[in-house]
């Protein structure tokens, strides 16, 4: 599996996936951008990579809260498919929730690398690409 | 003055007069004709607490206490010559009553009637008896009064005592009377006595059972805290048992009130819980929407992109406003305040449901069969029951299958007296392997999501709980749902 520099984006809210877009395009970032309603979206899509022997991508925005398949399980699962997920990908949860037990909870997961409360700022996101 | 001479020396009578003397009986000889004390003996002076030498050749002193014992006394000796043993209290020379046993007999010494009394001091045994007197009448007074019902059973389980609130129990929950020499068995019906001797087997072995227990009595439920406690004799067997009954009913209401309202808090935490996660998650993810769209606003210079960012900020403000509305449905669900009951025709809300929602139904060329029988009643909420049905049935039409013309039954079955509402659809179904847990539970998909049953079916189901009924889905996806509700 190769290291890539898609962006993925999975979070039900068509609006802020609408608004993280238009981020990229502001800032001039120009990489792939992958984005999904739910979990189980995101998952399938990523097995059919797998199976092709295509990129995952290396950044991961992840909501929390959606239906069918919510963040956590979505890691758990792509855990499954991707054992070496710690390594070649950065999870960043990006959740409009403040609640403190999602972001204690976000610290069990060692993929994720941040939690980033919505709206996320330019300059937060720039540093992120960046890096 | 006549004087009795008792002879010195080895004549029997002399042996006679020692023996009077040295009785630890105390002991008297009066003359019938002038009641002169002939005799006394050393004993009498204790008894009476008179030196001999003042009684001898005088007159007997008021011995007797009370005036009507001393009459009733003198009569019967009179008339038979003798008494023996009588209980009778005698006043000393300080004052002081003494109980004795008296016993006179008529004699005859040198030709001359005399009355031989004898004294047997009895006081002591008296202030014992009425000590143990006192103290039974003390019990039996502990034992009356208090509010727990005794009764007392021999080994064979029939009842050698009870105390009045025992007799009160058994009239006020067994309509009967207790007996004194009635077995225990006698007093329940036929079918518990197996399951009572259940009970007694370990307590004739010694053991001491409780329980609680409540006897339904014209309606209400009385609650008694029942014990049966073993009694043993001095070789430590088992001689009987103790049943003590205490009513504990108020208690009992108190803990029942107590839980009930552990219930409404929880209740209200649970929504208040959900408050905060609409808050949390649905109203701060319009609100960051909001703040990146005008961010974006601010420093746009195209004219059809702002109009562009006009449009989705529109959106955003409405799906704002519709998560509020939602958000007020979800806190003015009260349970069990506030809000009325009233008996309500099924079939007529479903038929009124239908009819709402014609205009969606015909769009979709839906057949709905409304099979509720039209005489069946349930206790409900009117607001309630509408914003249930029409929520159901606009699901069911939302997410019917294009595949197959849509089928929406509404049905009833009837289970242990509770009715049951089916809502049967053809539609797309929901897979509830991946969905199931979260089906009635609130995420955020509120904003006009494609999958957007989330708040509706959280409503719906929080207000048949509040109206104390529950509602389950069966559903296998591409064959179609089935929505139970229950009433009570």
């Amino acid at each position: 599996m190769k290291q890539s520099d898609k962006i993925c984006l999975i979070d039900d809210d068509e609006i802020y996936l609408f608004l993280m877009k238009k981020s990229f395009n502001a800032m001039g970032v120009d990489n792939e951008v992958l984005s999904f309603l739910n979990g189980a979206d995101a998952l399938e899509e990523f097995i059919k990579l797998k199976n092709n022997n295509e990129e995952f991508p290396c950044i991961i925005f992840l909501d929390i809260n959606m239906p069918i398949m919510d963040g956590w399980k979505f890691l758990t699962e792509f855990r499954k498919v991707n054992a070496n997920i710690v390594n070649d990908i950065s999870v960043y949860i990006v959740s409009s929730s403040i609640a403190s037990e999602d972001i204690e909870k976000s610290k069990t997961f060692p993929e994720i690398v941040d939690y980033l409360t919505k709206p996320v700022e330019i300059d937060t996101l720039a540093s992120i690409l960046k890096g | 003055m006549k004087s009795l001479h008792f002879n010195e020396g080895t004549d029997p009578q002399n042996n006679l007069e020692n023996i009077f003397n040295f009785s630890p009986v105390p002991l008297l000889i009066t003359r019938i004709d002038d009641g002169i004390i002939v005799m006394a003996n050393e004993s009498v002076e204790q008894i009476l607490q008179i030196k001999k030498q003042h009684l001898v050749g005088k007159p007997i002193p008021e011995i007797y206490a009370f005036h009507q014992e001393r009459t009733q006394i003198l009569e019967e000796v009179k008339s038979y010559g003798k008494i023996v043993n009588r209980e009778v209290s005698i006043r000393n020379a300080n004052n002081e009553i003494i109980s004795c046993l008296i016993s006179i007999e008529k004699i005859t010494i040198n030709g001359e009637g005399m009355y031989l009394k004898g004294f047997t001091n009895i006081s002591e045994r008296k202030i014992m008896e009425e000590a143990i007197q006192k103290s039974e009448d003390n019990l039996r007074t502990v034992f009356e009064n208090t509010e727990v019902g005794y009764i007392l059973f021999n080994q064979f389980q029939n009842i050698i005592s009870y105390n009045k609130p025992a007799s009160i129990f058994a009239i006020k929950e067994f309509n009967r009377e207790i007996h004194v020499g009635t077995n225990f068995s006698t007093y329940f019906p036929e079918i518990m006595r197996a399951y009572l001797s259940n009970i007694i087997e370990p307590v004739l072995k010694g053991e001491t059972t409780s329980f609680e227990r409540f006897i339904i009595h014209n309606g209400e439920h009385h609650w008694y805290y029942v014990k049966f406690s073993p009694v043993f004799n001095k070789n430590q067997l088992v001689d009987g048992f103790i049943m003590s009954m205490e009513n504990i009913t108020d208690r009992k209401k108190n803990d029942i009130a107590l839980n009930k309202s552990l219930e409404l808090v929880t209740e209200q935490n649970k929504r208040l819980l959900n408050f905060s996660y609409i808050v949390s998650h649905n109203l701060r993810s319009h609100a960051s929407n909001m703040i990146s769209i005008l961010n974006f606003l601010e420093k746009e210079k195209s004219e059809q992109e702002k109009a562009n960012l006009m449009v989705h900020l529109k959106k955003v403000s409405q799906l704002l406003n519709e998560t509020l509305f939602n958000l007020n449905e979800v806190v003015s669900i009260q349970k069990n305040l506030s809000t009325t009951i009233e008996s309500l025709n099924l079939f007529n809300y479903i038929n009124q449901t239908i009819a709402v929602l014609n205009k969606e139904i015909n769009a979709k060329n839906a057949i709905v069969e409304n099979q509720v029988p039209s005489n069946i009643d349930i206790n409900f909420n009117p607001a309630y029951l509408e914003s249930i049905l029409l929520n159901f049935l606009t699901n069911a039409i939302k997410y019917s299958s294009p595949d197959r013309q849509p089928l929406i039954q509404f049905k009833i079955s009837l289970n242990q007296s509770k009715t049951e509402l089916l809502i049967v659809d053809n539609g797309i179904g929901i897979d509830l392997h991946k969905y199931h847990d979260r089906i009635f539970g609130m995420y955020k998909t509120f904003h006009g999501n494609k999958d957007a049953r989330g708040i509706g079916l959280f409503i719906s189901k929080n207000q048949i709980d509040a109206m104390g009924g529950k509602v389950e889905v069966f559903s296998e996806p591409n064959i179609g749902s089935t929505f139970k509700i229950t009433f009570i």
